[in-house]
């Protein structure tokens, strides 16, 4: 019979192979990271410092975790930072009122459902690319703030920035952390044990052969765009509730970071392939860097050169390994 | 024997097209049912509508006696009925277990969410591969599996729902005579078991050697359905084409000259091994041998795709070397890939387009293209090798597969070759226009035009041949000139039987 078993040494390969993946490399970078970071300037390792990083990560990782599942069905969203801002400035007139967070934050995270689901929407009822729907969007999203809004909100109350600076666990781990570890670890299982995660992957690897499968391709996209705007919502919350001032520009340009933090997370950007863990450790790298210069000297002006470095390494190295991932594997039909 | 599936004057239509007009299919457990027809004849949209991917106009499918309705593939699947698509459907950055049992995990409760239950996955899959008597890793990437692997867990998919019909569209595609051997084992096994097989099928050799009964369809008709005891070769061939194929593979005699090319010792690691052959001027050299055996990787090599290790290459007795496609082209050597789709051409612009593609810098009129002499050009080979299109401006995606095929052979020779190496010329291609290809092919050389054959099927390189070269494990296993060449001598080589 025409046996077409993987040996065992193919096997140990193959195991070798998936423990050099992307979040292998990425984790040695974060941690030669801070050990540099160890040596040459101890004062990063502050109470202060860290928090504050841990705080744009947190929002910075909510955010990418949406953007991760637009990315994988083979989208792109680049109006996410339209969206923050838009749900930063709605939360600050419902906030501006005394509600609590118990109000705004749904309210936020409402906003960012029906904005994105525009988006959804556009892109699979109209079929216009995804590119273009959102970045037609994020100009229409930017546009409409100022002629509701004159420049920012301010003066708002306490009720409002309690999430920034009163809601603390033990006293010094912020609420936002709180958030982003709950959302990641519920979407690490949601991607591994839920069905719907699996149509996903298949949609974003081949939409032909997902349709031949009985899924519904337009709907799968629209979910993963529905899912990522409460995430949005999330993250526009706690931007906004840093100050006791909203501005209407608070979240634009943000985009960048999130797509960054996915795509160097690993996530393939022509869909398919990419976790959370990959995310999880691009979002923490993206963080860490521009407070790391800071401390070393560096003006933080070279903070997006260098970033954007990084970026561009990361792709080239998933690249060259994709490369010679092929030549090794190239199957034996013949036995 | 039950019937488990019945089609009743099935009539689909598209937008100007008739696909399917009053047509009719009955499937039995525990049969091998095979459908043939040329490409074009209706037989994907049949199993379209089989399947649930399209509906009908009018007409009526029975499964089991009782008259069904499919919106969506998966009632389809949920009534039992699977299909192995000609390429696979396969999701290449997902592992083989998420790929068999992709829309219908198996779930259990967990803390109140419907949780996927790999380790019964595993399990049931494990069992599937029992009884297939496949050993494969459940945690493989799709991507890194070969055509015929990647063909197991299409079937071991099939399987795990349960399927009571399935359908197999051109699975010997891309299979070696050892993973088809297997195959068969495979689909004859499911057989017993009382599962209701279609067999979509180019090659009737197979239909032969497989099936219980075949059904020909041709312009979305039904034509004829005869047990296989009842009918040959050349009965379904006319059932087919409607005609008689007397000029199934034409060879004009051709004067021969000189020597064009000689190789001697080529290797390469791990594909070619002292790979010596010679051709003249005007040969239709044929290259034999089972997939994998080297013929492919041979000619890209020739023509610089990849890097020899060693050997030498003579033209005309000068001695070359070829590092890349361009220094092929400049060598007069053109490749036409038996990968039309991704190789060959590029199927969303004109014909016009893909047969100027490689020489616009010839067709220039000061700084912008020559529209004129570029429709010129093209016209010539529309007319010459009889490309059925309403004009060279209309999309090559539109084009049949033969007439696609045309397209890449036209391309080619507009670039006035020495040498034309063709892979595979016929496959994928209908019974007529093969016989058409095949002129186009032998009025080539009678032009004076040496031609590189590889070709699969030996009735093809026999008929057209002057001289046949067979290989096997990247080496050449023997030469028969023509008259000589039989079918059982070439297998007997390339089986290395002695």
């Amino acid at each position: 019979m025409g046996e077409t078993n993987l040996t065992r040494a193919d096997g140990r390969k193959a195991a070798f192979r998936k423990l050099l993946s992307t979040e292998f490399y990425l984790l040695l970078f974060l941690v030669a990271i801070l050990v540099v970071m160890r040596v040459a300037a101890p004062g990063f390792y502050s109470m202060n410092v860290i928090m504050t990083v841990l705080n744009y990560f947190s929002y910075l990782l909510i955010a990418a975790i949406g953007m991760n599942l637009i990315i994988l069905t083979s989208n792109i969203d680049v109006a996410a930072g339209a969206i923050i801002s838009v749900v930063a400035i709605v939360i600050a007139f419902v906030g501006k009122t005394g509600a609590p967070i118990g109000v705004f934050m749904p309210v936020g995270m409402l906003t960012g459902f029906l904005l994105s689901l525009i988006n959804g929407l556009f892109i699979t009822r109209l079929k216009i690319p995804a590119i273009v729907a959102t970045l037609a969007t994020t100009q229409l999203f930017i546009g409409f703030l100022p002629l509701v809004v004159e420049g920012s909100i301010y003066d708002l109350p306490a009720t409002f920035t309690w999430l920034s600076f009163k809601a603390k666990l033990f006293g010094f781990l912020p609420a936002s952390v709180i958030f982003a570890a709950v959302i990641t670890v519920g979407f690490m299982l949601f991607m591994r044990y839920s069905q719907f995660s699996k149509k996903i992957y298949a949609v974003g690897n081949n939409q032909h052969a997902a349709t031949l499968s009985g899924i519904n391709v337009n709907k799968v996209m629209v979910a993963a765009f529905m899912i990522a705007g409460p995430l949005y919502g999330i993250a526009g919350t706690i931007i906004a509730t840093a100050g006791q001032r909203v501005t209407t520009t608070m979240a634009n340009g943000f985009e960048f970071s999130i797509i960054a933090a996915v795509v160097l997370g690993g996530t393939s950007i022509s869909g398919g392939s990419g976790r959370i863990i990959g995310t999880v450790l691009g979002a923490l790298i993206l963080s860490i860097i521009s407070p790391a210069m800071n401390y070393i000297g560096l003006s933080s002006d070279w903070s997006d050169a260098v970033m954007g470095a990084i970026i561009l390494l990361a792709v080239i190295v998933s690249s060259v390994s994709q490369l010679t991932k092929k030549k090794g594997t190239i199957a034996e039909v013949t036995t | 024997m039950d019937e488990v599936l019945r089609l009743d004057h099935i009539v689909k239509t598209f937008p100007g097209v008739l696909a399917l007009d009053d047509m009719n299919f009955d499937l039995r457990a525990g049969e091998i049912h095979a459908i043939c027809g040329e490409n074009g004849a209706g037989k994907s949209t049949l199993m379209k509508i089989v399947t649930g991917v399209y509906k009908p106009d009018s007409g009526e499918i029975c499964i089991d006696g009782q008259p069904v309705s499919f919106e969506s593939p998966n009632d389809a699947f949920a009534k039992g009925v699977a299909i192995i698509y000609q390429e696979t459907s396969l999701f290449e950055e997902m592992t083989i277990l998420e790929n068999i049992f992709l829309g219908h995990e198996i779930t259990r409760k967990k803390l109140g969410f419907r949780a996927i239950d790999y380790a019964a996955m595993r399990r049931e899959a494990q069992d599937i591969f029992g009884i297939m008597n496949v050993h494969l890793d459940l945690d493989e990437r799709a991507k890194n599996l070969g055509m015929a692997q990647k063909q197991m867990v299409e079937i071991a998919k099939a399987l795990s729902y349960k399927s009571k019909i399935l359908i197999l569209d051109e699975p010997t595609a891309s299979l070696t005579a050892r993973e088809v051997d297997a195959l068969f084992g495979i689909v004859r096994s499911l057989k017993e078991q009382g599962v209701a097989i279609a067999y979509i099928s180019h090659r009737l050799e197979e239909i032969f050697e497989l099936c219980d009964r075949v059904t020909v369809v041709r312009d979305g008709k039904f034509i004829s359905c005869h047990a296989v005891g009842e009918t040959n070769k050349d009965m379904l061939v006319a059932d087919m084409v409607g005609r008689s194929m007397d000029n199934y593979y034409p060879k004009a005699d051709v004067e021969i000259g000189g020597e064009l090319i000689r190789a001697e010792h080529l290797n390469q690691a791990g594909v070619l091994r002292d790979v010596s052959f010679r051709i003249n001027k005007g040969e239709i050299v044929g290259f034999a041998g089972l997939a994998g055996a080297g013929r492919t990787e041979l000619a890209q090599a020739l023509c610089g795709f990849t890097k020899l290790d060693s050997g030498d290459l003579y033209i005309e007795g000068n001695k070359v070397r070829i590092g890349s496609y361009r220094d092929a082209l400049d060598a007069g050597f053109v490749y036409v890939s038996e990968d039309r789709g991704k190789y060959g051409l590029v199927v969303e612009m004109s014909v016009k387009h893909n047969i100027t593609m490689p020489q616009l810098s010839k067709m220039k009129k000061g700084l912008f293209l020559d529209n004129g002499l570029e429709k010129r050009t093209a016209d010539r080979f529309v007319d010459e090798l009889g490309i059925k299109c309403p004009d060279c401006e209309f999309l090559t995606e539109n084009l049949s597969g033969g007439n696609q095929q045309k397209v890449s052979v036209s391309k080619a020779i507009a670039m006035d070759p020495k040498l034309l190496i063709l892979d595979e010329p016929t496959r994928g291609v209908d019974v007529g226009s093969k016989a058409e290809i095949h002129n186009i092919v032998s009025g080539l050389a009678k032009k004076g035009l040496t031609i590189f054959m590889i070709s699969s099927e030996m009735p093809e390189l026999i008929g057209m041949c002057d001289r046949i070269y067979i290989m096997k494990n990247g080496t050449i296993a023997g030469e028969l000139p023509r008259g000589e060449a039989t079918q059982e001598k070439i297998l007997k080589v390339a089986l290395d039987v002695a």
